[in-house]
């Protein structure tokens, strides 16, 4: 039954979360000790304030019980009452499992606060890619399909395969110094070069828009590489099926036997690799948020982590592996509500 | 130029140096006839100009979007220390005193800059009549109250940067009347106007309803509802953009402005490129954009040089490296500056955007002298000097002294390309003198640690921005070694230590710049720390931006000028 | 990238009952072989990775006895020459030569993808195996390991871990390897299983075969083909992740040259010369492309599961 198959999927999800938490914890600890928080904040800071600080945020307990304060259960056992167990008399603040992630070592601003102010422009951005990479991906493909072993497929190939091969920071780099520097130098219109909005006159749909051409452009060039060779493999398998020569040989027009039958068939496949996508949609935008400035999860980690602002790092690595483990249980429910077969594996 | 051109600017070139021992140095008509013949660019580079002053109409309403490379952190005047939340707090927070463009001090909320009494330790402030943006008045409570969190046992919990200056200089602060505030430092201490008196100061109606704790964290550090400054914060679009409001209860009355965008920029090459583009109206790009920002038409370019250095720190603690007995031979430091070519060092890695360093304070000091002591760029010279000092070439060409060789690590912040393409250079430079030097970048907070705190480096390139006093004790005192402060190269010399405490008790300006100067001298015999260049600075401004009077102090300061900024188009 | 499926069974010519009578035509490895032999396509490719390892290892050799310049040789007065004798591909902000730095790139750039795949394949074949071939809780415990390293997002982890430990050319290869190596040790331990399985393996165990000698003689033959497609396909990726982390900063730093921060530090001076911007896109480009070809040829060649 797909709900006992759900909940089985689910329960073997935890210890995964659990162990990403506790890896991530361990990893990002291990240089602790040499990190002085606050410190891009008060360089003046004194050493009986970068004591008091590090105390403060219980830098200096045991490891063990840092992890436990952080992720919530030293909360949970001081307001059962139990707070005698606790080691050390450090002020213990929720965690984890009461929805929180601390505070940003750097700039005192809560950690969910940053994670989800910029979550939805990272969401945008990756729904974008996505979309524009199906979009385009099914008509290249059909193209290539149809007019097999011709040069326009062996361009679409060449095209497709060269696309997997560029890299991103590259490629926006270069869109970047032409669409939008060279543009504006020989008087064309231009693109924006980075940031979300127009501020002040921006806003509405179309700055908006003009915003997210470029990064989503690059971002989804990967996508549309490999979707649409996908996309023409198996339009060709199912154009050479039998269904369809039957249909094409009772005589329906070869147009809608293409676009009803066929396509429908190849497109569906198709699915199953926006689905691998969808775990890394948080993750995958990076390297593009870096090279226009997108505000989103990616380039808060990049700076975070330059910053050396270890309880915001470790916060949005927590959070974006959690959303794989979700992403990935869902992906794995919604096949075993499409194909009954996966359910009794 | 025309004459009313002229006549302008000459009157602004009386203003800003009449109080500078600059004219009398130079004699006033010889001044004038350099002025005269250099033109619009000699004021540029004595950094006293204004490209934007103008004789148009002024127009009221519209925005200004200002790019910066880093988004604020925290804009509470007592935790505020990088320039980006010093920019915005700035106009969020009035303070008692302010700094203007030339570096001389202007009152503020006080109706005039205190002046010490003759005990040498009381100074009074008083206030002028001004209001909270929510209508209730600024009183001498506000000051108070702001000191307190500053320094107050009770406020322990507050992690302020001023607190430990506070607790040594600051011995009390008192609200005599409504409008009086009386302060008594613990001695006489020259820097006290200039380091405290330009706080920003908080609403005490507001900020003493939170725990101390809280106002660690609160959010109110970034987005606070009550200020007194020239704008207010409307909303903070985290990593994007912060935007800003007319305060129409600003004490110096309504700015042009209907608001104020601050933009974060990937970086000081994309500053250029949305300059150019018109995304953002004025910022400070990178060095190497100077000359593609030249002929853009929506553009005007202003360069100066300001109150800032770069340098290279010696490690001289042999507790900490064994590379100190490499910088402990004082030949081996002499001959490490003569081999800098900082001419050509200007010219490629600053773009021609910096003059070469002669002393051990930033041109624009006025306590600035050229010590008699200088060392020209003479490779053969500085060879000769290792010869001479035992350090021999080995075979493979890097030199060795008691089987000491001569091979130290060169670091530096990462994200700064001038200074990373720096060390690059120094270490090819000393490279042909026998010296094997290797480079590393790190990131910024680590190298703060590693020189103020752990001093655990061999070499490191920084650079540093000066305060408007003259006082120095951070960086050369053997009191300010490690615990946050930025003697790394652990430099003790007695006599140094003396000048310095001296001089901060000096209220007398002539007799401080007379010590100062002598600590000058002093450190370039000494060379712990070496100067290379002084920096200029450099701004991109749109043409729709009028009255932009960015001036050598002004850089990250407070903007006195700014409510006079007004937009050309209105929008 | 892979697809992280489970294998469904396929007989792999090549192993071979032991009690069959007559000679197989031909080896698996021979027939892979002479597949991939015939793709041109990959050939072509296959040797521009190896005259670019070639030049990579031959760099010191040329800077000295050839062109004479070093990677690291400054001069302020040659900034930012457009590609010219003294400089065939131009100069960057210190004066070094590019074509230089572009060679001596190639180090990093194919030393730290080559080395990665084999620590990716080392690990992940050894964690496969061992999970097929022993079954039962070891093989839950690993893939559930396995299920936490490949829920962290990979750029993320890397960053992670290049901010803990500043990484030299080995280093970062254990980095980049942290992640790959679970998709390794899945399709590993799925072609075990399915090899396992299989009617012939009963066969001969019963009929009293040691198990070192299933596992050499049956077992490994199968799961190596998987690893080396496996090792192939991943290449022209590493490659990539590599070059991303020098470009943010997280990799090899200057001033030793590679392909990806000379790419970061062209951004900086596009303006002064655009030619510092596209020489290392299109190095890193052409690698990554003649990487992913070869690594379909040698997939459409030995791969078990498409016999």
């Amino acid at each position: 039954m797909l709900a006992k198959f759900a909940l089985r999927r689910a329960l073997a999800a935890i210890p995964v979360v659990v162990g990403v938490s506790v890896i991530t914890f361990v990893l990002m600890h291990s240089t602790a000790g040499s990190y002085v928080p606050g410190l891009s904040l008060n360089p003046n800071l004194t050493a009986q304030q970068v004591a008091l600080l590090r105390s403060q945020l219980g830098l200096d307990q045991p490891l063990w019980i840092q992890y436990f304060d952080w992720v919530g259960l030293a909360w949970i056992v001081q307001h059962v009452g139990l707070g005698g167990l606790l080691v050390g008399a450090h002020d213990v603040t929720p965690g984890l499992l009461q929805g929180s992630f601390g505070q940003s070592m750097v700039d005192g601003t809560s950690v969910t606060s940053q994670m989800f102010d910029r979550l939805p422009n990272t969401i945008l951005l990756s729904l974008t890619a996505i979309l524009m990479g199906i979009v385009l991906s099914i008509p290249l493909g059909v193209l290539g399909a149809i007019r097999r072993g011709t040069r326009v497929d062996h361009l679409l190939t060449g095209l497709s395969v060269s696309g997997v091969a560029v890299p991103q920071f590259w490629l926006g780099l270069l869109l970047i110094l032409v669409l939008s520097v060279q543009f504006h130098a020989w008087g064309l219109p231009f693109l924006p070069s980075g940031g979300v909005v127009t501020p002040f006159s921006g806003g509405d749909v179309l700055d908006r828009i003009a915003h997210l051409v470029m990064p989503a452009t690059v971002l989804s060039f990967f996508y549309l590489a490999i979707w649409s060779r996908f996309t023409r493999s198996s339009m060709v398998e199912v154009l050479s099926q039998d269904y369809v020569r039957t249909a094409r040989a009772k005589g329906m027009g070869s147009r809608r036997v293409l676009y009803v039958h066929a396509l429908r068939n190849a497109v569906i496949p198709l699915v199953t690799l926006v689905g691998v996508e969808l775990p890394g949609l948080v993750s995958g935008g990076l390297v593009v948020e870096v090279v226009f400035g997108w505000p989103g999860i990616g380039l808060l980690t990049y700076q975070r982590a330059l910053a050396y602002d270890y309880t915001m790092v470790l916060g949005l690595v927590t959070f974006a592996s959690v959303l794989v483990v979700l992403g990935n249980l869902l992906a794995d429910v919604l096949y075993a509500a499409l194909d009954p077969r996966i359910r009794l594996a | 130029m025309s004459t009313s051109d002229a006549e302008r600017n000459f009157d602004r070139f009386l203003d800003e140096w009449s109080r500078r021992d600059f004219l009398r140095g130079m004699g006033g008509a010889l001044a004038f006839s350099a002025f005269l013949a250099g033109g619009v660019e000699f004021l540029e580079a004595c950094g006293g100009n204004s490209p934007t002053a103008t004789t148009e109409k002024v127009v009221k309403g519209g925005h200004i979007v200002e790019g910066f490379i880093s988004d604020i952190s925290n804009i509470n005047p007592i935790f505020i220390n990088d320039t980006v939340s010093q920019t915005v707090g700035y106009l969020a927070y009035s303070r008692l005193i302010m700094v203007d463009r030339a570096g001389n001090l202007i009152p503020d909320l006080a109706t005039s800059v205190p002046k010490v009494d003759a005990d040498q330790v009381t100074y009074k402030a008083t206030l002028r009549d001004a209001q909270w943006s929510d209508g209730q008045p600024i009183t001498a409570d506000d000051v108070v109250f702001t000191f307190q969190l500053m320094y107050d046992p009770k406020y322990k919990a507050v992690t302020s940067r001023f607190r430990s200056q506070l607790e040594a200089h600051l011995a009390s602060v008192t609200a005599v009347d409504q409008k009086t505030v009386v302060f008594k430092t613990t001695g006489p201490y020259a820097p006290f106007i200039i380091s405290f008196l330009n706080i920003g100061i908080l609403p005490k109606h507001v900020w003493e309803k939170l725990q101390p704790a809280e106002i660690n964290s609160t959010p109110l550090n970034q987005v606070p509802q009550v200020v007194s400054g020239a704008m207010v914060p409307v909303k903070w679009d985290k990593g994007s953009q912060y935007q800003m409001k007319r305060n129409d209860l600003f004490w110096r009355g309504k700015t042009n402005l209907d608001s104020y965008f601050l933009k974060v920029v990937p970086d000081a090459v994309q500053v250029a490129n949305q300059l150019k583009t018109g995304e953002i109206d004025v910022g400070i790009p990178d060095l190497s954009q100077w000359d593609s920002l030249a002929n853009v038409q929506n553009i005007t370019r202003l360069s100066y040089v300001g109150p800032s250095f770069d340098y290279y720190i010696q490690n001289l603690d042999p507790a900490k490296t064994p590379k100190a007995a490499i910088f402990g031979d004082s030949q081996v430091r002499k001959a490490l500056t003569t081999a800098l070519d900082r001419k050509k060092v200007a010219e490629k890695v600053y773009f021609g955007l910096a003059a070469p360093a002669d002393s051990s304070v930033s041109a624009a000091q006025w306590v600035h002298t050229t010590p008699k002591t200088q060392y020209p760029y003479d490779v053969a010279k500085a060879e000769k000097m290792l010869d001479a000092a035992g350090w021999a070439k080995g075979a493979d060409g890097v030199r060795a002294k008691n089987g000491v060789r001569m091979e130290w690590e060169l670091r530096t912040n990462a994200g700064n390309k001038v200074r990373e393409t720096l060390i690059t250079v120094l270490a090819d430079q000393w490279k042909q003198i026998g010296a094997n030097v290797t480079t590393k970048t790190i990131q910024f907070p680590q190298l703060v640690t590693q020189l103020s705190q752990t001093r655990e480096f061999e070499m490191i390139l920084l650079g540093i921005s000066e305060g408007l006093d003259p006082d120095t004790t951070q960086l050369w005192s053997s009191k300010s070694i490690g615990g946050g402060a930025l003697n790394g190269a652990a430099y003790k010399n007695p006599k140094v230590d003396d000048l310095l405490e001296q001089a901060v008790q000096t209220l007398d300006t002539q007799k401080r710049k007379g010590l100062y100067q002598q600590i000058q001298e002093i450190l370039m015999e000494d060379l712990p720390a070496p100067l290379i260049t002084y920096p200029k600075t450099i701004w991109g401004i749109s043409k729709r931006v009028q009255g932009w009077n960015q001036g050598p102090w002004n850089t990250y300061a407070p903007r006195p000028w700014f409510k006079d900024v007004f937009v050309t188009d209105g929008k | 990238m892979i697809d992280q499926g489970t294998v469904e069974g396929l007989q792999i010519g090549g192993v071979v009952p032991t009690t069959a009578a007559g000679r197989p035509a031909r080896s698996y490895w021979a027939e892979s072989w002479m597949t991939l032999r015939a793709n041109r396509v990959g050939m072509a490719a296959g040797s521009l990775i190896v005259f670019l390892a070639v030049v990579a290892v031959l760099a010191p050799f040329v800077s000295h006895y050839v062109t004479h310049i070093d990677p690291t040789k400054q001069d302020l007065d040659s900034q930012f020459l457009g590609p010219g004798p003294g400089h065939w591909l131009g100069a960057d902000e210190t004066g070094r030569d590019t074509f230089t730095r572009l060679m001596w790139g190639a180090q990093v750039s194919l030393g730290v993808g080559f080395l990665t795949v084999s620590m990716q394949i080392v690990l992940g074949g050894g964690v496969g195996l061992i999970a097929g071939f022993f079954g039962g809780s070891l093989d839950n415990v690993l893939m559930r390991l396995v299920d936490m390293v490949l829920a962290i997002p990979a750029i993320f982890l890397f960053i992670l871990m290049s901010i803990l430990f500043t990484p030299n050319a080995v280093t970062l290869s254990m980095i980049i390897a942290s992640v790959g190596w679970g998709v390794v040790a899945r399709l590993v331990r799925g072609e075990v299983l399915s090899v396992r399985s299989r009617d012939f393996m009963l066969a001969t165990r019963s009929l009293g075969a040691s198990s070192a000698r299933l596992i050499l003689r049956h077992l490994l033959p199968n799961v190596l083909a998987v690893m080396i497609v496996a090792a192939s396909l991943n290449v022209g990726q590493i490659i990539l992740a590599e070059a991303a982390l020098d470009f943010l900063g997280f990799g090899i730093h200057p001033p030793t040259p590679s392909w990806g921060n000379m790419l970061s530090n062209a951004q900086t001076y596009f303006t002064h010369s655009t030619w510092l911007v596209i020489f290392p896109g299109v190095m890193i480009f052409i690698t990554v492309l003649a990487a992913n070809l070869f690594g379909n040829a040698v997939r459409d060649a030995f791969d078990p599961r498409l016999r």
